[in-house]
């Protein structure tokens, strides 16, 4: 039956709230401005945790799509779902920052580097996961295809970097002053730490609120075959 | 095992030699894609020649999904895929002899196109042939790997051929990468083939491996 | 067919696509040699049932046992002995009735495989189109065709599901007539239809699904047709 208090969520997103005033704070006030690049390098607290946010989301994917593959059992294939979508938005998020980040600091919007590109093939593929769930009805059916690709999706993303690497080697393209993890001061770093944190807790609330949508709509979907049943 | 991959190798190739649907598809598409390059792009042949490795992998891999849909599009009609279902034969089996016939399909395919990419470019593709064969296999069996996997996908899903590129570009993109470079070797570049040819010949073992053990789960119901 | 025959039960066989469930701890025993008529409304479980015990489905739960060996652990010799004759004709449209048999001999390992074809092709009257594409048969021939692709390995077990619908007479006598020798050679055989009249003068026994449950079981040796009927009228319109 509906749960009308869900505790675990109502204090999730609590505690995620608070970290995220924590985080706001200390990223535009208490974290120094950087010497080359300004303000604008604060973006590097959300578009880092958000990388970081994504790939741990994607691994997830992995990890919960094997178990269902293993196990069976609907939580599993739940759980990849949520976490595949959490992750595409983390992505987007990275793919709207780094451009943004990049146009001043570089000069460029984008480059192809290998960590980059990485990041926009790892969207298409699991936007891709997303369109397939989208289109297959028979539930028990989608849960296994995209657990399959849920596995093999994942397997793919150290091949594409390397490729990507290598490729590079063959195909440089102009280096770019300024790397964005080189030196940094301690109170740039414990802020980017408290950013990954209040991420974390940012995935782990979604996941929460998801799962919980995924049982309500289960709910109505046993209400209405009730209804349908009695006549 | 053995026979179960002779068997669906020789019913996909006899259907093909019938209906000549696959081989049709994806060398005409092939075709266009690399007459388009010409009218978009207009290179000197010397431009042709860098690129040219770029060009015939795009379009082999346009054609190569137009090949792989029709894989298991011919299963579905009269619902032959509950046969193979209810077949005393290992599963990977059935996969493995439906992948080798996509393999030999995008080699035919290819091989003819060759030819006609040398003529509308000017390039001259004699300068290493046997690597370039081997090439063509490597690269066609990465593909179709995963794309014989994923056709398997694809046609039970609403949308049917249109998810199957969607699903199957990004994957193969360490195929695409390291058969290019190994393609502009085989073309006369000066570079170091044994690299990309090792990194082929790995990425074909991981694809064919994974997808062999996971297309049971999308055969049964 | 084959002297060889099976025992087929299941325990508590259940099976759900997502919220719907489809089989409710279903136990059923069939001895060998029997031939049980499955009749129920759409959405019974009938179908379910029939692709389980046949290995299409492969995920449920429960036990599901063929000659004492549990489905889940058996290997390829078990499906073997399972012939499945579906409305839909598995058959490849574009090659010839021949190549269509050869395919499906060579993968169920037939022995003596082009003799087999030979005789089935005989057997079902079509040795004038053997080297036609089935594309090009009319639609009662294509049937025929799809029964040869159905008895051409001997099964010892057969699964039907509504064989009869939009058969043809010239392939509903073909069919009677194999399925009267495979009795008569001791196969065990377990169809689903909804038409109940064939189904009852085929069976020894019949049961009623009902919400993925036996809620009903007759056999002609006990009742007459009449009471049958009656009877499932009742529970389909109660």
């Amino acid at each position: 039956m509906i749960e009308r208090k869900d505790t675990i969520g109502t204090v999730l997103t609590a505690i995620t709230a608070v970290a995220m005033i924590v985080s706001l704070y200390m990223v535009f006030l208490f974290a120094p401005r950087e010497a080359t690049m300004g303000d604008v390098q604060r973006i590097f607290y959300f578009h880092v945790p958000s990388a970081w946010l994504a790939f741990f989301a994607f691994f997830l994917v992995f990890v919960f799509s094997f178990l269902y593959l293993l196990r069976g059992g609907r939580r599993w294939d739940t759980l990849a779902a949520a976490s595949a979508e959490i992750g595409v938005l983390f992505c987007t998020l990275v793919l709207v920052t780094g451009p943004i980040w990049a146009k001043p600091v570089w000069g460029v919007w984008w480059t192809w580097d290998a960590r980059l590109t990485l990041t926009l093939v790892l969207w298409l593929i699991y936007v891709a996961y997303l369109m397939l769930r989208h289109y297959m009805a028979d539930p028990e059916r989608r849960a296994t295809f995209a657990a399959v690709l849920g596995i093999i999706g994942f397997i793919d993303v150290p091949l594409v970097y390397f490729s990507i690497r290598w490729w590079r080697t063959q195909h440089p393209q102009p280096v770019m002053a300024g790397g964005d993890d080189s030196g940094l001061e301690p109170a740039m770093l414990a802020t980017l730490l408290v950013c990954i944190g209040t991420f974390t807790l940012l995935y782990l609330t979604l996941l929460r609120y998801r799962l919980k949508l995924q049982a309500l709509r289960d709910e109505v979907d046993t209400l209405q075959d009730r209804l349908e049943q009695a006549g | 095992m053995w026979r179960a991959i002779t068997t669906i190798l020789w019913k996909d190739l006899k259907i093909e030699l019938q209906t000549k649907e696959a081989f049709g598809a994806s060398f005409v598409f092939s075709l266009m894609v690399l007459v388009i390059f010409n009218f978009t792009l207009d290179l000197t042949s010397e431009e042709a020649l860098k690129m040219g490795a770029g060009f015939l992998w795009i379009s082999f891999a346009f054609g190569g999904v137009l090949a792989l849909n029709r894989s298991f599009a011919l299963e579905r009609d009269e619902n032959c895929v509950q046969g193979l279902q209810l077949m005393p034969v290992d599963r990977g089996g059935i996969y493995l002899g439906k992948c080798l016939a996509n393999v030999i399909f995008m080699l035919v395919t290819e091989i003819i196109l060759l030819p006609l990419f040398a003529v509308f470019f000017n390039v001259d593709i004699t300068a290493r042939p046997l690597y370039l064969l081997a090439v063509l296999f490597l690269g066609s069996v990465g593909f179709s790997s995963v794309g014989t996997l994923f056709s398997a996908i694809a046609v039970h899903t609403r949308m049917r051929e249109v998810i199957l590129p969607i699903l199957l570009l990004p994957v193969t993109i360490p195929v695409l990468i390291a058969a290019v470079e190994a393609t502009a070797f085989a073309l006369g570049a000066d570079t170091d083939p044994s690299f990309w040819f090792r990194l082929l010949i790995v990425y074909d073992v991981i694809f064919v491996t994974v997808s062999f053990l996971t297309f049971g789960y999308i055969l049964q119901e | 067919m084959s002297g060889e025959s099976a025992l087929l039960l299941t325990r508590n066989l259940t099976k759900s696509f997502g919220r719907f469930t489809a089989l409710r701890s279903l136990s059923i025993e069939i001895p060998r040699g029997e031939s049980l008529t499955i009749v129920g409304r759409n959405g019974a479980g009938k179908t379910t049932f029939l692709k389980i015990v046949s290995s299409i489905i492969r995920s449920y739960t429960g036990d599901v046992e063929i000659s004492g060996k549990n489905l889940k652990n058996s290997d390829d010799d078990t499906r073997r002995k399972i012939g499945f004759v579906s409305h839909e004709s598995l058959l490849y449209k574009d090659l010839t009735v021949r190549d269509n048999l050869a395919f499906y001999a060579r993968m169920y390992g037939v022995a003596r495989a082009d003799e087999r074809i030979v005789e089935m092709i005989r057997r079902v009257d079509l040795e004038a189109k053997r080297d036609v594409v089935v594309r090009a048969l009319s639609r009662g021939m294509k049937q025929r065709v799809s029964l040869a692709r159905a008895f051409i390995h001997e099964p010892s077990i057969l699964l039907l599901d509504e064989p009869f619908t939009g058969l043809d007479e010239r392939a509903s006598e073909i069919l009677d007539r194999f399925l009267g020798e495979f009795k008569s050679a001791g196969g065990t055989l377990v169809m689903v239809t909804h038409d109940i009249e064939r189904g009852w003068k085929l069976a020894d026994r019949v049961v009623v699904f009902e919400k993925g449950k036996v809620v009903h079981e007759t056999s002609p040796r006990g009742s007459s047709f009449d009471e049958f009927r009656t009877e499932y009228r009742r529970i389909l319109y109660d």
